[in-house]
């Protein structure tokens, strides 16, 4: 998991330090810069292969020639390129991505790693007994001198210089592990339509960033994974049943005369028994979003690192709560970790702030502009009798409101 | 978050929020301004009548509660204070009677006696973490602190509000005052106070008003 990431010279972000956790949510005015975090860590998930701006779209990302995604602060000089510095998996690397093409609406983005911290698997020798040594690699240690101190032999030997080796074997090791966990990232922002099977703009695979396919990815769930999201649905209080028509049988007798490509259907618990089941042309938005976010949670098909964006979309206040609540407990308990953004207050009482992998940060725009967050921590004394969060949102308590009152 | 605002009006809070970006470089971003009209829907606030928006009422209201406080302060953990501001010439009105103005202990005076009174209301909900930006006689005799031409405090001013406009006439130009009233108090007494974001000019400008200089001392206790 990625535990920290700083973000340097990103549109409205100048510097900015996210800590992160499982479940990570966002609140703040509209244009304080939630989806400028968003995109930067799109931006930085492409560190890895291709950085241009088609591959930044097929990710959600709003792209924009380099003058307008670097930096553009009144009184202030333009710094060329943007900068990061990532921490998770006992790992720690800075990049710096700069545009080559001297701002033309088609950016040349060239990336450059700095390992700053990595583990290191020594094997030594001491005496007669042979043993691993896991210890960290900070940039410019005295590599030579740990071993001396720590061993007799160290089995690596060959002509190549011994630390240009060794920082190889780190770059390698580091480049691999962050990077194909940082790759997958997407920003999910599903659309009614794009649920319902009308529209398929997004051709990630398994599952659109708008919402595309999620019939098929929920027909290739797991017996396990396929029963717990029925069982969560249950807080839908009309679902009787929900299934995918793989054979798309069902159209041919009527059952979907638009023309959606969407082979889910469900069975509404206070209809006819034999006229109770209906295609997702006809079911209600709520429930298609509510699917969507849990197989998002549940699939080991789904990365395991993403965002979404204003995931309120279509959710009664009550049920964006247990919404909340739900994707929280599915996050940690299948690893996935999440930034979601939210103007909703209803979803941040589905949140509890006691447990460390459930975060809340406010994002705001300083009197100079830049975009800045604050984490959000209750004091551990605090009894039940406190205000709940979203009224304490909605008061002004946590920021995140319009100060222009 | 770092400091919350209870204050009689949006003139207030403004000159308060450049107080406290000068004295501890606080953010506009980190202000919550507790007011009214975020506590209320449209349909409650369609009916209050324009005296239950602002003035040493409602101040008193909330106090009183105790809810504000309560839930402002003891549930989020970021070290954050709150601010509660009155002014004293209505001190009459909320029963702190028969002090005169005649000297710089009078305005001591008042000012501790209205801080008592403030306290009062507050009751249990007293916190150590609040200040107390009790303006002798309104805020605008804090912002009269930058035109002054001697040692004498502006406290002592009897209709602060009337000098200061006068002070605007004199030195800013017409189209800048014409601008100035098409704002609202916030930005407009936000303007009037800006030298207030530099600690270097509320260093000089306390020392004409004792009232201010008491504000900003116990800001700097809060200093975290």
């Amino acid at each position: 998991m990625i535990s920290e990431i700083t973000i340097n010279n990103f549109k409205s972000i100048v510097d900015l330090t996210l800590p992160l956790s499982n479940i990570n949510v966002f609140i703040g005015e509209n244009g304080c810069g939630k989806s400028n975090i968003l995109e930067a860590v799109a931006f930085l998930s492409l560190i890895g292969s291709d950085i241009s701006n088609e591959q930044l779209e097929l990710k959600g990302v709003r792209t924009a020639k380099s003058s307008l995604i670097f930096n553009s602060f009144k009184n202030t000089k333009t710094q060329k390129s943007v900068a990061f510095n990532v921490k998770g998996f006992n790992r720690e690397i800075n990049y710096k991505i700069s545009d080559q093409s001297e701002n033309s609406v088609s950016p040349k983005w060239q990336a450059l790693r700095n390992i700053v911290k990595a583990p290191f698997l020594l094997n030594v020798t001491t005496g007669r007994q042979k043993k691993d040594i896991w210890t960290d690699y900070p940039e410019n240690s005295d590599i030579q001198g740990f071993i001396e101190k720590n061993g007799d032999l160290v089995d690596i030997h060959d002509s190549i210089d011994f630390n240009e080796k060794v920082k190889l074997i780190f770059n390698l090791i580091s480049r691999t592990i962050i990077e194909e966990y940082l790759e997958k990232y997407l920003i999910y922002s599903p659309e009614t339509l794009n649920l319902r099977g009308y529209q398929t703009e997004s051709k990630k695979e398994p599952l659109g960033i708008y919402g595309e396919n999620l019939d098929v990815l929920i027909s290739s769930l797991s017996k396990d994974e396929f029963e717990t999201l029925k069982s969560k649905s249950q807080m839908i209080s009309w679902l009787e049943d929900l299934f995918v028509d793989s054979g798309d049988l069902l159209k041919m007798k009527g059952y979907k005369l638009g023309r959606s490509h969407s082979k889910l259907y469900f069975a509404d618990k206070h209809m006819k028994k034999n006229n109770n089941v209906f295609s997702s042309e006809n079911a209600n938005e709520g429930i298609l979003f509510f699917l969507f976010y849990f197989t998002l949670f549940l699939s080991k098909q789904t990365p395991n690192f993403f965002a979404i964006d204003d995931i309120e979309k279509s959710q009664n206040p009550k049920l964006c709560r247990t919404l909340i609540k739900t994707i929280c407990e599915i996050a940690i308990e299948n690893n996935k970790q999440a930034l979601i953004t939210t103007h909703h207050p209803a979803v941040l009482d589905g949140l509890n702030l006691n447990d460390d992998r459930q975060r809340l940060f406010v994002v705001k725009r300083n009197d100079e502009g830049h975009t800045v967050i604050e984490r959000i921590k209750v004091k551990p004394t605090v009894n039940g009798e406190s205000l709940k969060l979203s009224e304490m949102w909605m008061r002004g308590y946590l920021g995140a409101i319009p100060t222009n009152f | 978050m770092k400091a919350g605002i209870i204050a009689e009006g949006k003139s207030d809070m403004a000159v308060i929020t450049n107080i406290l970006k000068g004295k501890l470089g606080i953010d506009k971003s980190d202000i919550a301004y507790l007011v009214p009209e975020l506590e209320k829907d449209e349909t409650d606030l369609a009916i209050m009548r324009p005296e239950q928006f602002s003035s040493w009422s409602i101040v008193k209201a909330k106090c009183e509660a105790g809810n504000v406080v309560r839930d402002f302060m003891d549930i989020i953990d970021d070290g954050r204070f709150l601010v509660i501001h009155i002014d004293s010439a209505e001190r009459n009105d909320y029963g702190v009677e028969n002090l005169t103005k005649n000297t710089i202990d009078d305005l001591i005076l008042i000012r501790n006696t209205v801080k008592s009174k403030i306290e009062e209301w507050l009751g249990e909900n007293r916190r150590e973490r609040i200040a107390y930006a009790i303006a002798v006689e309104e805020t605008d005799a804090w912002v009269m602190t930058k035109y002054a031409q001697n040692r004498d405090d502006t406290g002592m001013l009897n209709n602060p509000k009337e000098r200061l406009a006068s002070k605007i006439i004199q030195t800013e130009s017409p189209k800048a005052q014409k601008q100035l009233r098409n704002l609202d108090f916030f930005d407009r007494y936000g303007h009037y106070s800006y030298e207030f974001r530099k600690n270097r000019n509320l260093s000089v400008f306390i020392e004409n008003n004792n009232s201010l200089k008491q504000f900003c001392d116990e800001l700097e206790t809060l200093r975290s």
